[in-house]
Protein backbone atom coordinates (compact mmCIF):
# COMPACT_ATOMS: atom_id res chain seq x y z
CA UNK A 1 0.00 0.00 0.00
CA UNK A 2 2.76 2.39 1.02
CA UNK A 3 4.76 1.61 -2.11
CA UNK A 4 1.72 2.28 -4.29
CA UNK A 5 1.17 5.64 -2.65
CA UNK A 6 4.81 6.60 -3.19
CA UNK A 7 4.53 5.47 -6.82
CA UNK A 8 1.38 7.56 -7.20
CA UNK A 9 3.14 10.64 -5.83
CA UNK A 10 6.08 10.08 -8.17
CA UNK A 11 3.77 9.69 -11.16
CA UNK A 12 1.84 12.84 -10.30
CA UNK A 13 5.05 14.73 -9.74
CA UNK A 14 6.57 13.48 -12.98
CA UNK A 15 3.71 14.00 -15.40
CA UNK A 16 2.48 17.33 -14.18
CA UNK A 17 4.19 20.37 -15.51
CA UNK A 18 4.74 22.19 -12.29
CA UNK A 19 3.66 25.73 -11.71
CA UNK A 20 6.46 28.05 -10.75
CA UNK A 21 6.14 28.34 -6.99
CA UNK A 22 9.19 30.58 -6.90
CA UNK A 23 7.13 33.29 -8.67
CA UNK A 24 4.47 33.28 -5.98
CA UNK A 25 2.03 31.06 -7.86
CA UNK A 26 0.07 29.11 -5.29
CA UNK A 27 -3.31 28.26 -6.78
CA UNK A 28 -3.75 24.50 -7.05
CA UNK A 29 -0.93 23.72 -4.68
CA UNK A 30 -1.31 20.84 -2.25
CA UNK A 31 1.15 20.76 0.61
CA UNK A 32 1.74 18.72 3.70
CA UNK A 33 3.99 18.98 6.72
CA UNK A 34 4.76 17.01 9.82
CA UNK A 35 6.79 18.21 12.77
CA UNK A 36 7.20 18.55 16.51
CA UNK A 37 5.41 21.44 18.20
CA UNK A 38 6.44 22.94 21.51
CA UNK A 39 3.71 24.81 23.34
CA UNK A 40 3.38 26.95 26.44
CA UNK A 41 0.11 27.27 28.33
CA UNK A 42 -0.77 30.85 29.15
CA UNK A 43 -1.97 30.29 32.71
CA UNK A 44 0.84 28.28 34.24
CA UNK A 45 4.39 27.23 33.67
CA UNK A 46 3.41 24.23 31.58
CA UNK A 47 5.06 23.10 28.37
CA UNK A 48 3.67 20.53 25.98
CA UNK A 49 5.23 18.72 23.06
CA UNK A 50 2.99 17.70 20.19
CA UNK A 51 3.57 15.54 17.16
CA UNK A 52 1.58 17.34 14.51
CA UNK A 53 0.84 17.36 10.85
CA UNK A 54 -1.31 19.21 8.37
CA UNK A 55 -2.45 19.15 4.79
CA UNK A 56 -3.38 22.28 2.87
CA UNK A 57 -4.98 23.06 -0.48
CA UNK A 58 -4.62 26.46 -2.15
CA UNK A 59 -7.89 27.22 -3.95
CA UNK A 60 -6.49 30.62 -4.94
CA UNK A 61 -3.13 32.35 -4.76
CA UNK A 62 -4.19 34.06 -1.55
CA UNK A 63 -6.41 31.58 0.23
CA UNK A 64 -6.13 27.98 1.26
CA UNK A 65 -7.99 25.36 3.25
CA UNK A 66 -6.06 23.47 5.89
CA UNK A 67 -6.63 20.48 8.18
CA UNK A 68 -4.46 19.66 11.19
CA UNK A 69 -3.96 16.80 13.61
CA UNK A 70 -1.88 16.81 16.80
CA UNK A 71 -0.96 14.26 19.43
CA UNK A 72 0.54 15.29 22.73
CA UNK A 73 3.65 13.18 23.27
CA UNK A 74 5.35 14.92 26.19
CA UNK A 75 4.93 17.57 28.83
CA UNK A 76 6.79 19.49 31.44
CA UNK A 77 4.80 21.06 34.22
CA UNK A 78 4.48 21.78 37.92
CA UNK A 79 0.71 22.04 37.96
CA UNK A 80 0.03 18.63 39.46
CA UNK A 81 -1.80 17.21 36.49
CA UNK A 82 -1.01 15.51 33.24
CA UNK A 83 -2.57 15.82 29.80
CA UNK A 84 -0.74 12.96 28.13
CA UNK A 85 -2.43 11.32 25.13
CA UNK A 86 -4.40 14.47 24.43
CA UNK A 87 -5.04 14.96 20.72
CA UNK A 88 -6.46 17.75 18.57
CA UNK A 89 -8.21 17.84 15.23
CA UNK A 90 -8.89 21.15 13.50
CA UNK A 91 -9.79 22.72 10.17
CA UNK A 92 -9.52 26.26 8.94
CA UNK A 93 -8.61 28.75 6.25
CA UNK A 94 -5.35 30.58 5.65
CA UNK A 95 -4.58 33.92 4.06
CA UNK A 96 -1.29 33.75 2.18
CA UNK A 97 0.78 36.81 1.33
CA UNK A 98 2.90 35.24 -1.38
CA UNK A 99 5.88 37.13 -2.69
CA UNK A 100 8.33 35.15 -4.76
CA UNK A 101 9.63 32.20 -2.83
CA UNK A 102 8.43 33.66 0.46
CA UNK A 103 4.92 33.20 1.78
CA UNK A 104 3.89 34.72 5.10
CA UNK A 105 0.60 33.23 6.26
CA UNK A 106 -2.08 33.83 8.82
CA UNK A 107 -5.10 31.67 9.53
CA UNK A 108 -8.20 30.90 11.53
CA UNK A 109 -9.21 27.42 12.58
CA UNK A 110 -11.66 25.58 14.78
CA UNK A 111 -11.89 21.99 15.94
CA UNK A 112 -12.06 19.63 18.87
CA UNK A 113 -9.58 18.52 21.53
CA UNK A 114 -9.76 15.01 22.91
CA UNK A 115 -8.54 15.96 26.37
CA UNK A 116 -7.00 13.35 28.67
CA UNK A 117 -6.50 15.05 31.97
CA UNK A 118 -5.10 13.01 34.82
CA UNK A 119 -4.68 13.93 38.50
CA UNK A 120 -6.21 17.38 38.20
CA UNK A 121 -8.99 16.77 40.66
CA UNK A 122 -6.79 14.75 42.98
CA UNK A 123 -4.85 17.98 43.32
CA UNK A 124 -7.82 20.17 44.07
CA UNK A 125 -10.29 17.74 45.64
CA UNK A 126 -9.27 14.10 46.11
CA UNK A 127 -12.81 12.77 46.52
CA UNK A 128 -14.06 13.78 43.09
CA UNK A 129 -15.32 11.08 40.82
CA UNK A 130 -15.22 11.90 37.13
CA UNK A 131 -14.11 10.63 33.76
CA UNK A 132 -10.86 12.21 32.65
CA UNK A 133 -11.46 12.11 28.91
CA UNK A 134 -13.42 15.03 27.53
CA UNK A 135 -14.10 16.21 24.00
CA UNK A 136 -13.89 20.00 24.03
CA UNK A 137 -14.21 22.56 21.23
CA UNK A 138 -11.39 24.96 20.46
CA UNK A 139 -10.74 27.93 18.21
CA UNK A 140 -7.49 29.57 17.27
CA UNK A 141 -5.36 31.62 14.98
CA UNK A 142 -2.01 30.91 13.40
CA UNK A 143 0.79 32.85 11.82
CA UNK A 144 3.82 31.62 9.95
CA UNK A 145 6.09 31.87 6.97
CA UNK A 146 7.15 29.44 4.24
CA UNK A 147 10.11 29.54 1.91
CA UNK A 148 9.61 27.58 -1.31
CA UNK A 149 13.17 26.72 -2.27
CA UNK A 150 12.29 23.87 -4.66
CA UNK A 151 9.27 22.82 -6.71
CA UNK A 152 8.36 20.08 -4.28
CA UNK A 153 9.79 21.25 -0.95
CA UNK A 154 9.68 24.25 1.34
CA UNK A 155 10.88 25.33 4.75
CA UNK A 156 8.36 26.65 7.21
CA UNK A 157 8.02 28.18 10.66
CA UNK A 158 4.76 28.93 12.43
CA UNK A 159 3.07 29.74 15.71
CA UNK A 160 -0.46 28.77 16.73
CA UNK A 161 -2.71 30.10 19.46
CA UNK A 162 -5.40 27.76 20.79
CA UNK A 163 -8.30 29.05 22.88
CA UNK A 164 -10.29 26.43 24.80
CA UNK A 165 -12.12 25.99 28.08
CA UNK A 166 -11.15 23.73 30.93
CA UNK A 167 -14.05 21.25 31.22
CA UNK A 168 -13.46 20.77 34.96
CA UNK A 169 -13.55 24.37 36.16
CA UNK A 170 -14.20 27.84 34.69
CA UNK A 171 -10.66 28.49 33.55
CA UNK A 172 -8.94 28.53 30.19
CA UNK A 173 -6.55 26.01 28.68
CA UNK A 174 -5.10 28.46 26.16
CA UNK A 175 -1.70 27.74 24.73
CA UNK A 176 0.74 29.01 22.15
CA UNK A 177 2.68 26.47 20.13
CA UNK A 178 5.44 26.92 17.63
CA UNK A 179 7.37 24.78 15.21
CA UNK A 180 9.45 24.73 12.06
CA UNK A 181 10.76 22.27 9.53
CA UNK A 182 10.61 20.91 6.03
CA UNK A 183 7.38 20.58 4.10
CA UNK A 184 6.35 18.82 0.91
CA UNK A 185 4.13 20.20 -1.84
CA UNK A 186 2.66 19.08 -5.14
CA UNK A 187 1.78 21.82 -7.65
CA UNK A 188 -1.28 20.51 -9.48
CA UNK A 189 -1.84 23.29 -11.97
CA UNK A 190 -0.12 23.38 -15.33
CA UNK B 1 -16.98 38.40 24.44
CA UNK B 2 -13.68 40.20 24.19
CA UNK B 3 -12.10 37.18 22.55
CA UNK B 4 -14.80 37.07 19.89
CA UNK B 5 -14.55 40.77 19.04
CA UNK B 6 -10.77 40.61 19.00
CA UNK B 7 -10.82 37.52 16.81
CA UNK B 8 -13.28 39.10 14.40
CA UNK B 9 -11.16 42.25 14.09
CA UNK B 10 -8.02 40.19 13.51
CA UNK B 11 -9.69 38.06 10.88
CA UNK B 12 -11.10 41.06 9.06
CA UNK B 13 -7.75 42.83 8.95
CA UNK B 14 -5.80 39.76 8.01
CA UNK B 15 -8.10 38.38 5.35
CA UNK B 16 -8.99 41.71 3.79
CA UNK B 17 -7.36 43.37 0.77
CA UNK B 18 -8.70 40.80 -1.63
CA UNK B 19 -11.04 42.88 -3.74
CA UNK B 20 -9.03 42.21 -6.85
CA UNK B 21 -10.20 38.62 -6.75
CA UNK B 22 -13.86 39.56 -7.04
CA UNK B 23 -15.60 38.50 -10.21
CA UNK B 24 -19.17 38.35 -11.30
CA UNK B 25 -21.96 38.03 -8.79
CA UNK B 26 -23.15 34.57 -7.95
CA UNK B 27 -26.72 33.60 -7.31
CA UNK B 28 -29.39 30.95 -7.06
CA UNK B 29 -28.18 27.38 -6.82
CA UNK B 30 -24.87 28.16 -5.16
CA UNK B 31 -23.67 25.49 -2.76
CA UNK B 32 -20.99 26.39 -0.25
CA UNK B 33 -19.35 24.53 2.60
CA UNK B 34 -17.69 25.99 5.67
CA UNK B 35 -16.49 25.96 9.22
CA UNK B 36 -17.70 28.12 12.06
CA UNK B 37 -17.25 28.82 15.71
CA UNK B 38 -20.03 30.00 17.99
CA UNK B 39 -19.75 31.70 21.35
CA UNK B 40 -22.76 31.27 23.62
CA UNK B 41 -24.01 33.63 26.32
CA UNK B 42 -26.83 32.18 28.42
CA UNK B 43 -29.52 34.20 30.15
CA UNK B 44 -29.60 32.19 33.30
CA UNK B 45 -26.30 30.40 33.75
CA UNK B 46 -24.37 30.73 36.98
CA UNK B 47 -21.26 32.84 36.69
CA UNK B 48 -18.79 31.27 34.35
CA UNK B 49 -17.06 31.73 31.05
CA UNK B 50 -18.97 32.07 27.77
CA UNK B 51 -19.25 28.81 25.90
CA UNK B 52 -16.91 28.06 23.03
CA UNK B 53 -18.24 26.14 20.07
CA UNK B 54 -17.07 24.45 16.94
CA UNK B 55 -19.09 23.38 13.96
CA UNK B 56 -19.75 23.40 10.29
CA UNK B 57 -22.39 24.41 7.83
CA UNK B 58 -23.42 24.37 4.23
CA UNK B 59 -25.43 26.97 2.35
CA UNK B 60 -27.84 26.60 -0.54
CA UNK B 61 -28.73 29.89 -2.14
CA UNK B 62 -32.28 30.18 -3.43
CA UNK B 63 -32.16 33.59 -5.11
CA UNK B 64 -30.21 36.84 -5.17
CA UNK B 65 -31.97 37.91 -1.99
CA UNK B 66 -32.47 34.63 -0.15
CA UNK B 67 -29.96 32.10 1.12
CA UNK B 68 -30.33 29.09 3.42
CA UNK B 69 -27.82 27.95 6.01
CA UNK B 70 -27.74 24.38 7.38
CA UNK B 71 -25.54 24.04 10.43
CA UNK B 72 -24.35 21.81 13.27
CA UNK B 73 -22.58 23.18 16.37
CA UNK B 74 -21.10 21.74 19.53
CA UNK B 75 -20.77 24.31 22.33
CA UNK B 76 -19.24 23.73 25.75
CA UNK B 77 -19.26 26.02 28.76
CA UNK B 78 -18.25 25.65 32.40
CA UNK B 79 -19.23 27.43 35.58
CA UNK B 80 -18.04 26.95 39.14
CA UNK B 81 -20.46 24.05 39.55
CA UNK B 82 -21.34 22.55 36.22
CA UNK B 83 -20.23 21.74 32.73
CA UNK B 84 -22.76 22.37 30.02
CA UNK B 85 -22.73 20.72 26.57
CA UNK B 86 -25.04 21.98 23.84
CA UNK B 87 -25.51 20.44 20.42
CA UNK B 88 -27.43 22.39 17.80
CA UNK B 89 -28.44 21.12 14.41
CA UNK B 90 -30.72 23.25 12.31
CA UNK B 91 -31.26 25.72 9.53
CA UNK B 92 -31.74 29.42 8.95
CA UNK B 93 -33.05 31.54 6.13
CA UNK B 94 -30.87 34.54 5.33
CA UNK B 95 -32.47 37.54 3.66
CA UNK B 96 -30.38 40.26 2.00
CA UNK B 97 -32.23 43.59 2.17
CA UNK B 98 -29.62 45.91 0.67
CA UNK B 99 -26.76 44.54 -1.34
CA UNK B 100 -27.36 41.91 -4.02
CA UNK B 101 -23.83 41.60 -5.29
CA UNK B 102 -21.09 39.58 -3.70
CA UNK B 103 -18.69 42.39 -3.03
CA UNK B 104 -17.32 43.42 0.33
CA UNK B 105 -19.85 43.54 3.11
CA UNK B 106 -23.27 42.04 2.56
CA UNK B 107 -25.56 42.35 5.60
CA UNK B 108 -28.51 40.04 6.19
CA UNK B 109 -31.25 39.21 8.63
CA UNK B 110 -31.85 35.59 9.50
CA UNK B 111 -34.47 33.43 11.14
CA UNK B 112 -34.69 29.71 11.55
CA UNK B 113 -35.21 26.62 13.60
CA UNK B 114 -32.97 24.02 15.20
CA UNK B 115 -33.02 20.87 17.25
CA UNK B 116 -31.15 21.18 20.49
CA UNK B 117 -29.58 18.70 22.90
CA UNK B 118 -28.37 20.03 26.25
CA UNK B 119 -26.46 18.19 28.93
CA UNK B 120 -25.67 19.45 32.46
CA UNK B 121 -22.88 17.70 34.37
CA UNK B 122 -22.04 18.27 38.03
CA UNK B 123 -18.35 19.12 38.26
CA UNK B 124 -18.11 17.49 41.69
CA UNK B 125 -19.63 14.27 40.49
CA UNK B 126 -19.74 13.51 36.79
CA UNK B 127 -22.22 10.71 37.44
CA UNK B 128 -24.69 13.40 38.49
CA UNK B 129 -25.99 14.80 35.22
CA UNK B 130 -29.17 15.56 33.35
CA UNK B 131 -30.01 16.12 29.72
CA UNK B 132 -32.89 16.88 27.40
CA UNK B 133 -33.82 17.24 23.74
CA UNK B 134 -35.84 20.17 22.56
CA UNK B 135 -36.24 22.45 19.61
CA UNK B 136 -35.63 26.15 19.33
CA UNK B 137 -36.15 29.11 17.05
CA UNK B 138 -33.53 31.71 16.35
CA UNK B 139 -33.30 35.10 14.71
CA UNK B 140 -30.70 37.77 14.30
CA UNK B 141 -28.46 39.91 12.15
CA UNK B 142 -25.20 39.28 10.40
CA UNK B 143 -22.98 40.16 7.52
CA UNK B 144 -20.84 38.42 4.94
CA UNK B 145 -17.52 39.78 3.90
CA UNK B 146 -16.53 38.44 0.48
CA UNK B 147 -12.81 37.96 0.01
CA UNK B 148 -13.30 36.44 -3.44
CA UNK B 149 -16.32 35.46 -5.50
CA UNK B 150 -16.17 32.03 -3.85
CA UNK B 151 -14.80 32.63 -0.37
CA UNK B 152 -16.46 34.63 2.38
CA UNK B 153 -16.48 35.25 6.11
CA UNK B 154 -19.60 35.77 8.19
CA UNK B 155 -20.11 37.38 11.56
CA UNK B 156 -23.58 37.11 13.02
CA UNK B 157 -25.45 37.62 16.28
CA UNK B 158 -28.64 35.72 16.93
CA UNK B 159 -30.94 35.07 19.83
CA UNK B 160 -32.14 31.50 20.29
CA UNK B 161 -35.27 30.67 22.26
CA UNK B 162 -36.12 27.13 23.33
CA UNK B 163 -39.62 25.92 22.62
CA UNK B 164 -39.94 22.84 24.83
CA UNK B 165 -38.75 21.85 28.25
CA UNK B 166 -35.39 23.13 29.41
CA UNK B 167 -32.90 22.38 32.15
CA UNK B 168 -32.15 24.73 34.98
CA UNK B 169 -29.55 24.52 37.72
CA UNK B 170 -29.63 25.79 41.26
CA UNK B 171 -26.94 25.71 43.92
CA UNK B 172 -28.24 24.62 47.32
CA UNK B 173 -25.76 24.30 50.21
CA UNK B 174 -22.85 24.21 47.78
CA UNK B 175 -24.48 21.33 45.89
CA UNK B 176 -25.92 21.78 42.43
CA UNK B 177 -29.40 20.55 41.60
CA UNK B 178 -30.91 20.12 38.16
CA UNK B 179 -34.57 20.64 37.37
CA UNK B 180 -36.56 20.37 34.18
CA UNK B 181 -38.78 23.36 33.56
CA UNK B 182 -41.65 23.63 31.13
CA UNK B 183 -42.63 26.73 29.26
CA UNK B 184 -42.03 27.76 25.70
CA UNK B 185 -39.66 30.66 25.07
CA UNK B 186 -38.66 30.73 28.74
CA UNK B 187 -34.95 30.05 28.13
CA UNK B 188 -32.73 31.70 25.61
CA UNK B 189 -29.20 32.54 24.73
CA UNK B 190 -27.24 34.93 22.60
CA UNK B 191 -25.03 33.28 19.98
CA UNK B 192 -22.17 35.04 18.22
CA UNK B 193 -20.83 33.18 15.21
CA UNK B 194 -17.71 33.62 13.14
CA UNK B 195 -17.55 31.43 10.04
CA UNK B 196 -15.81 30.92 6.71
CA UNK B 197 -17.42 29.36 3.66
CA UNK B 198 -16.18 28.31 0.26
CA UNK B 199 -18.47 27.97 -2.72
CA UNK B 200 -18.03 24.52 -4.19
CA UNK B 201 -20.42 24.77 -7.09
CA UNK B 202 -23.93 25.25 -8.37
CA UNK B 203 -26.78 22.83 -7.72
CA UNK B 204 -28.80 24.35 -10.53
CA UNK B 205 -28.29 27.04 -13.13
CA UNK B 206 -29.99 30.39 -12.75
CA UNK B 207 -32.35 31.40 -15.58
Amino acid sequence: MGARLILLFICISTFLKAQDVSNGERKGLIKATGSLYKSNMLNGSISHFYLGGNAEYFFSHKYSFRGDIYLLIGEKNNAGYSMKNTSMLSAGFNRNFSKGKWCPTIGFYTGVTNLHMVSLLQTFAPDFNHPTVQLIPHIGISAGVQYYFYTYFHFFAEARYVHQLNPFQPTLLDEISYTGGLGFQIPLLK
Amino acid sequence: MNYVVLLFCCMFLLFSNAQDDLKSAIGAGDFSLGIRSTTSFFDNTNSGLPGIGTGGDFRIRLSDRVNTDWFADYIMSTTNYLKRNDFHIGWSVMFYPFNYSNRGFKPYVLAGHCFDYSQFIDLKNFNHSDDRWSSAIQGGLGTHYYFTDRFDMIFQAQYMMHLGTHLESEVVNSEIQFTTEKGALSEGHLLLTLGFNYKIGKLWEQD
